[in-house]
C-alpha cells in the first residue's frame, strides 16, 4: 500500500504533471482534485435526486385516487421516508457541497482545496453511507420512519429490525461527508484565496459557500449526536429517549430540529449564492446591495439556530416560548426578503438576457416567495395548530425547498455546465424543461395548500372518496408527471451537450467571477498564473496584470512548479494578503481504504457483526497513520 | 516578501507557513469546534433529561449524589496534562524538534493518568440501573475518554514524526495540531466535571 501516486500522465507541461491524476482506476480511485472530487458529488446528487424524484411518483400514484391499493400502508411509509432521506440528505447538501468544491476554489483563484484527501474521504463516505441506506431495499429492511425518524416510532419497542439502523448508520456517515466537506470549504476560503481578494471582494457564492459551512459545523454535529444517542438506545438498551427509563422522546424532536431547521438554509442559503452568481452574469451588472446581501446571508444563518421549536408549536409549549419562537420565525423573512428585493433590483437596472439559467431563477423567485408566504403564516402558532401535519405544510415546504433549491441548482447545472464539461448546453431544450418543471411544480404543489385547508393529513396512505379530495389529489398528481418530464428533458440536454454539443467559450456568458477566467473545461491546475486581484468583479475590471509588483511576479513563478510540488498561496483572512506559499497533498489510495474501513465498522455494528466491526475500526486507525505519515521529502505531501 | 522567492527557497517558504499559520491548524480548530459542538450538545441533552425527569428526581431515586472527589482528581489531571503543551508550543515556534517530541509524549503520558484516574472515578460512582441518568453520564465520559484515547494515539505518530524528522514544516504542523486537539481534551473532562458531578450537588 502506498499514499503515493501510481504513474502521472506524459506531459511536457509542469503544471499539468504536478496536479494530475495516474491514468484508468488506479488514478481514479486515488484523485483528490477538487474538480474530480466536485463533480462526483454532484453526478451522485443527481443520480439520487432522480431516485428520490422516482419515490415522490410512487407517492403521488398512491394518492392519485381514494383508497388505492397501489403500495400499501407498510411499503408507502417506506417510500416516503426514502423520498425525504434521499432529497434531504443525500441530494441537496452533498450535491450544494459538491458546486461549491467545484467552483469556490475556481472563483477565489485557488489550485485546489487544501486538505484534497480528506476531500476525497468525504466523496467517499457519501458513497458509501448513500449506498449502505439504500442497500436496505436488498435485505428488505428499508427504513419508515419518515426522514425525522422521530422517537418513540424509531425506538426498538416500535421499531424492532435493522431498518432504522440502516438510517441511523448511513445517516452518521453522511453528516461526516458534510462535516469534512464544510471544514474544506471554510478554510480554502479564509486562507487560500488570491491575493488582492479582501473580504469585501469575495463573490457572493463563495460568501454562501463560506455561511453555509459554518451552519453545517453547528447543525450536523446536533444531528450526529441524536443519532448516535438513538443508535445507543437501540444496540445497548439506552433509554434517552425512553420515559420508562426516566428518557424523554422529545430530547429527539429537540436534537433532530435543531439540526433540521437550519438545514433549511443550510440548502437555501447557497442556492441563494448560486441565484447571485446567475443574476449578476445574466443581467449584466453586479448584484445590488452586495453589502446588505451579505447581512442577509449572516442573518438568515443566525436566526436560523433560533427557530427550530416551530416544528414543534404542537408538542405542549410553553407560551413564552410560543411567543419566542413564532417571532423570531417571522423575522427571518425579513433578511429573505432583502435579498430578493437586491435581485429584483439588479434585474430591473441590468440588461437581462432570459436565457436558461435566468429562467430558473425567475421560477425560484416566483416559487421562493410563495413559500416564504406561506411560512409566515406557519409561523404564526394558531395557525400552526390548525394546519399541522396536513398537506398545507407540505405544500409549504416544497415551495420553499423545491423552488427555493432545486430550481437554482438546475439553473447553476446549465450556467456552469460549459465550465465543468467544456461545452455548451442547447438554449431550447433547456428553456422547454424550465417552463415543464414551473408548469409541473404549481400544478403539483398549488393544491395542496387547499388539500390542507380541507383537512388532508400527510404521511397517510390513502384516505375515503367524497371528501373533496379527490379531484385536487388527481391534478396533483398529474403535475408530478409534467415536472418530471421537464426534470427528463433538463437531463437529456445536458448529457447530449456532453456527448456532441458545441465545444464552449472560456466565458460563455460574460460572468464576472474568476471561474470565466479559466479555460472551459477548467485545466486541472485551475490557473497557469494565479491571478491578482484588485476588483469586486475581476473579470469586468481591468486585471492586475503589470508586469510591476512583487506579488504578481511570485504568481508567475508559481507557474513553474519545483520538484513537482502542488503549491498554493497562502493569504491573510481579512485583507487577502499574500503571507506565503505552502506544498498540497497528492492523490493517495489511503481516503478510500478510510472510508472501506469506516463502512466495515458501521457494518459490523448494524449486524451484530463486532468482529467486522472491530476490524473496521482497526482498518480506520492504520489508514488515518498511513494518511499521516509524511510525505517522502520536504514539501511533496503537505497537508492531508 | 522578499524572503518568499520562489524556487531556490521554497523549504524555507514551506517552513514559514508551518505551525499556527498552516492550513492544517486551521482546519484543525474547526474540527475542534466540531468536537465541542458535540461535547455541547451532549451536555444539552444531560439538562434536558435533568429538566424533564420523572417526577424531577435527579439522579433518579436510589442513586446517591455523584462523589466530587475522584472527577475533580480527573479534572485537574487533565489540567495538568496540559502544562507540557508550553513545551510543545516552544519547541514549533523555536523549530526544536527535541523539545517538541518531549513535550508531545510528556502531554501524552499524562494523558494516560487522566484515563486511569477517569476510570477510577467512573469505578466508584454508582449510577444505578439502567437509566436515562445512567446513560447520559456514561455518554459523557466515554466521550471525553474517547477524545482523550485519540489525542494519545495523535501524540505517538506526531512524536513518532519528530524523531524521523523527514518534513520539518509537516512535524511543526502537526505539533500546533496536537495542542488544538489537547485543548478540546481538556475542555471536555472539565465538562465532565461540572455537569455530571458539580451540578448534582447544587440542586
Amino acid at each position: 500500500v502506498t499514499d503515493a501516486p501510481t504513474t502521472i500522465p506524459e506531459t511536457t507541461d509542469p503544471l499539468e504533471r504536478t496536479w494530475g491524476s495516474a491514468p484508468g482506476l488506479p488514478g481514479w480511485l486515488t484523485a483528490v482534485n477538487h474538480k474530480q472530487i466536485g463533480a462526483r458529488f454532484v453526478v451522485t446528487a443527481f443520480v439520487f435526486l432522480l431516485l428520490g424524484g422516482l419515490a415522490a411518483i410512487l407517492v403521488r400514484t398512491q394518492l392519485q385516487v381514494p383508497e388505492s391499493d397501489f403500495l400499501g400502508p407498510a411499503t408507502y411509509n417506506q417510500v416516503f421516508t426514502m423520498h425525504g432521506t434521499t432529497m434531504m440528505f443525500l441530494f441537496a447538501v452533498p450535491m450544494l457541497e459538491g458546486l461549491a468544491m467545484y467552483f469556490v476554489p475556481l472563483m477565489i483563484g485557488a489550485r485546489d482545496l487544501p486538505f484534497p484527501r480528506l476531500n476525497a474521504f468525504g466523496y467517499w463516505a457519501y458513497l458509501f453511507g448513500g449506498l449502505l441506506i439504500y442497500s436496505s431495499i436488498f435485505t428488505g429492511s428499508v427504513p419508515d420512519g419518515g426522514w425525522y425518524a422521530y422517537t418513540p416510532l424509531s425506538g426498538p419497542a416500535f421499531a424492532p429490525g435493522t431498518s432504522l439502523d440502516f438510517w441511523l448508520l448511513g445517516v452518521t456517515f453522511l453528516e461526516i461527508s458534510g462535516i469534512v466537506g464544510a471544514i474544506e470549504l471554510i478554510v480554502v476560503i479564509l486562507r487560500h484565496r488570491a491575493p488582492g481578494m479582501s473580504m469585501e471582494r469575495i463573490p457572493l457564492f463563495v460568501w454562501s459557500a463560506l455561511i453555509m459551512s459554518v451552519m453545517i459545523i453547528f447543525a450536523f454535529t446536533a444531528v450526529l449526536t441524536a443519532t448516535v444517542l438513538l443508535e445507543l438506545e437501540r444496540k445497548v438498551g439506552a433509554p434517552f429517549f425512553d420515559r420508562a427509563g426516566g428518557g424523554n422522546p422529545l430530547l429527539w424532536q429537540h436534537l433532530f430540529w435543531i439540526f433540521g431547521h437550519p438545514e433549511v438554509y443550510i440548502m437555501l442559503i447557497p442556492a441563494t449564492g448560486i441565484v447571485s452568481s446567475i443574476v449578476a452574469t445574466h443581467a449584466r451588472r453586479p448584484v445590488f446591495g452586495y453589502a446588505w446581501v451579505v447581512v442577509a446571508l449572516v442573518a438568515i444563518a443566525v436566526l436560523s439556530f433560533g427557530l427550530w421549536v416551530h416544528h414543534m408549536f404542537t408538542v405542549g409549549i410553553p407560551m413564552l416560548a410560543l411567543s419566542f419562537f413564532g417571532v423570531s420565525s417571522i423575522l427571518i423573512a425579513i433578511p429573505s426578503g432583502v435579498q430578493v428585493f437586491a435581485w429584483l433590483a439588479t434585474l430591473w437596472q441590468g440588461r437581462p438576457r432570459w436565457n436558461t439559467p435566468l429562467l430558473f431563477v425567475g421560477g425560484f423567485l416566483v416559487i421562493f416567495t410563495l413559500g416564504g408566504v406561506t411560512g409566515v403564516m406557519v409561523a404564526s402558532p394558531p395557525f400552526d395548530w390548525q394546519v399541522h401535519d396536513s398537506h398545507f405544510v407540505v405544500a409549504h415546504f416544497h415551495y420553499v425547498l423545491l423552488g427555493g433549491v432545486v430550481f437554482p441548482i438546475f439553473g447553476g447545472l446549465h450556467h456552469w455546465f460549459p465550465k465543468m464539461v467544456g461545452r455548451q448546453p442547447r438554449e431550447g431544450p433547456g428553456k422547454v424543461a424550465f417552463w415543464l418543471m414551473f408548469v409541473g411544480f404549481n400544478v403539483a404543489f398549488f393544491p395542496l395548500h387547499q388539500l390542507g385547508f380541507l383537512g388532508m393529513p400527510r404521511r397517510f396512505y390513502t384516505y375515503q372518496a367524497g371528501l373533496g379530495w379527490d379531484w385536487l389529489n388527481l391534478v396533483s398528481t398529474l403535475g408530478t408527471h409534467v415536472m418530471s418530464l421537464g426534470i427528463l428533458v433538463f437531463t437529456v440536454n445536458l448529457v447530449h451537450a456532453w456527448v456532441r454539443g458545441p465545444a464552449a467559450k472560456a466565458d460563455p456568458w460574460g460572468g464576472d467571477t474568476l471561474e470565466w477566467l479559466a479555460p472551459s473545461p477548467a485545466p486541472v491546475y485551475n490557473f497557469r498564473e494565479i491571478p491578482v486581484v484588485a476588483s469586486r468583479e475581476p473579470m469586468w475590471e481591468p486585471m492586475s496584470t503589470g508586469a510591476g509588483g512583487e506579488v504578481e511576479v511570485l504568481m508567475r513563478d508559481l507557474a513553474t512548479p519545483v520538484e513537482d510540488r502542488r503549491e498554493q498561496p497562502i493569504t491573510s483572512a481579512v485583507e487577502g494578503r499574500l503571507e506565503g506559499v505552502t506544498a498540497l497533498a497528492g492523490p493517495s489510495w489511503w481516503p478510500l481504504f478510510a472510508a472501506l474501513a469506516n463502512g466495515a465498522l458501521l457494518l459490523g455494528i448494524l449486524n451484530d457483526v463486532y468482529v467486522l466491526a472491530a476490524a473496521g475500526l482497526a482498518g480506520t486507525v492504520v489508514s488515518i497513520v498511513g494518511w499521516l505519515r509524511p510525505p517522502d521529502r520536504e514539501g511533496s505531501g503537505g497537508d492531508g | 516578501m522578499a524572503e518568499l522567492h520562489v524556487g531556490s527557497e521554497l523549504p524555507d517558504r514551506l517552513d514559514r507557513m508551518a505551525g499556527r499559520r498552516s492550513s492544517a491548524w486551521w482546519g484543525a480548530l474547526w474540527g475542534a469546534v466540531v468536537v465541542v459542538a458535540v461535547l455541547g450538545y451532549l451536555v444539552y441533552s444531560y439538562f434536558y433529561l435533568y429538566v424533564t425527569a420523572p417526577e424531577g428526581a435527579w439522579p433518579p431515586p436510589g442513586v446517591d449524589r455523584p462523589p466530587l472527589a475522584l472527577p475533580a482528581a480527573a479534572a485537574l489531571a487533565a489540567a495538568v496534562s496540559a502544562v507540557p503543551l508550553r513545551w510543545v508550543n516552544r519547541g514549533w515556534d523555536d523549530r526544536d524538534p527535541v523539545g517538541l517530541r518531549r513535550g508531545i509524549l510528556a502531554t501524552a503520558a499524562l494523558g494516560v493518568v487522566v484515563l486511569a484516574v477517569a476510570g477510577a472515578a467512573a469505578a466508584a460512582f454508582d449510577v444505578g440501573d439502567v437509566t436515562a441518568y445512567r446513560s447520559i453520564v456514561w455518554v459523557l465520559h466515554a466521550y471525553a475518554a474517547l477524545l482523550t484515547v485519540v489525542g494519545i494515539v495523535m501524540a505517538g505518530v506526531a512524536a513518532y514524526q519528530a524523531t524521523t524528522f523527514e518534513s520539518p514544516s509537516w512535524v511543526w504542523s502537526t505539533g500546533a495540531v496536537f495542542e488544538v486537539w489537547w485543548a478540546t481534551v481538556v475542555l471536555s473532562w472539565f465538562a465532565v466535571l461540572a455537569v455530571t458531578a458539580v451540578w448534582p450537588q447544587l440542586v
